[in-house]
């Protein structure tokens, strides 16, 4: 799956992606760049928001959450080496689709957030996979 | 839940904070002692028939204590760690193998990871230090990562990532 960045800023968000408390407001900058094209690594639905996962312009070794909303879908394939597994109880998302390590080892985000190796080893190699998936 | 530190727990932190990591189990061990013989006193004292309960702090928590905010070693990461802690940042994640950790030592709430990115792009003139020759890198990123409760507001353990 492929999308497209139709606006870096939270100015289009529906009312509720928005949260004062984090804050993510309509000033917050994604970092993301105006028309380019991401790869989606994985995807996490919670109530009425639906998340994509990609490497943005800043942390090349993680993919981060962004508003479903700030994209359009440029390529609606989806990756084979995804796998979905529901998530009730966690505060990130209901359910999560994403490659097998990351649905089925609890810490497997936060460790590769953290920039430890072995997840990181992990992503390079799942990155890779799907990157060549949608090279097209 | 709530962690007595005591006298030698206190010790512990200081010493922890300052890197002491050998002190610290020393005087965490004191504490966790000091608490113990304290409420154990009355017990042998008063010959009562069983020993009282001990609130005895967690070893895990005392030694997984608090994290020091990251000493910026430049200037660049002087600033970029004061931008990080005057600006919003964005969120990365909620669901934290942290979380009892981070609400043991600093209280109940909501955290969450969050993120600062310094965008230096190319052509910024940068001066390690006063002494040293300014110097004009390729555009680098600077990234903070640290803990916010969102419930709260109160944000805690700035590092820098790579």
């Amino acid at each position: 799956m492929k999308i497209a960045c139709i606006a870096r800023r939270g100015e289009t968000l529906p009312e509720h992606y928005l949260d004062q408390r984090i804050p993510r407001t309509r000033e917050s900058d994604f970092h993301l760049t105006l028309g380019k094209e991401y790869v989606v690594y994985a995807i996490a639905i919670r109530s009425d928001q639906v998340w994509y996962y990609v490497v943005d312009d800043t942390s090349p070794w993680f993919p981060i959450n962004k508003p479903a909303p700030l994209f359009k879908i440029v390529d609606d394939r989806v990756s084979q080496h995804w796998r979905v597994r529901l998530t009730p109880g966690n505060p990130d998302h209901r359910m999560l689709l994403a490659f097998e390590e990351w649905v089925s080892e609890q810490w497997f985000y936060d460790r590769l957030s953290d920039n430890e190796e072995a997840e990181v080893k992990v992503f390079k190699e799942r990155k890779r996979q799907m990157d060549a998936e949608f090279e097209q | 839940m709530l962690v007595a530190l005591g006298a030698g727990g206190s010790a512990a932190y200081i010493a922890y904070k300052q890197g002491h990591i050998a002190a610290a189990a020393y005087y965490g061990t004191l504490g966790l002692g000091g608490a113990f013989l304290a409420s154990a006193a009355g017990y042998i004292r008063g010959g009562a028939s069983a020993p009282p309960a001990v609130d005895v702090a967690d070893p895990a928590l005392v030694l997984n204590g608090p994290i020091a905010n990251v000493e910026p070693t430049n200037l660049s990461e002087q600033l970029t760690l004061e931008e990080a802690t005057a600006n919003p940042g964005q969120q990365i994640m909620n669901d934290l193998v942290d979380a009892p950790r981070l609400e043991a030592n600093y209280g109940d709430g909501s955290w969450v990871k969050m993120r600062w990115v310094h965008r230096s792009p190319s052509g910024s003139f940068i001066q390690a230090d006063r002494s040293d020759p300014i110097t004009n890198p390729p555009g680098q990123n600077i990234i903070v990562h640290f803990f916010k409760n969102i419930d709260t507001g109160q944000t805690v353990e700035f590092k820098f990532k790579p």
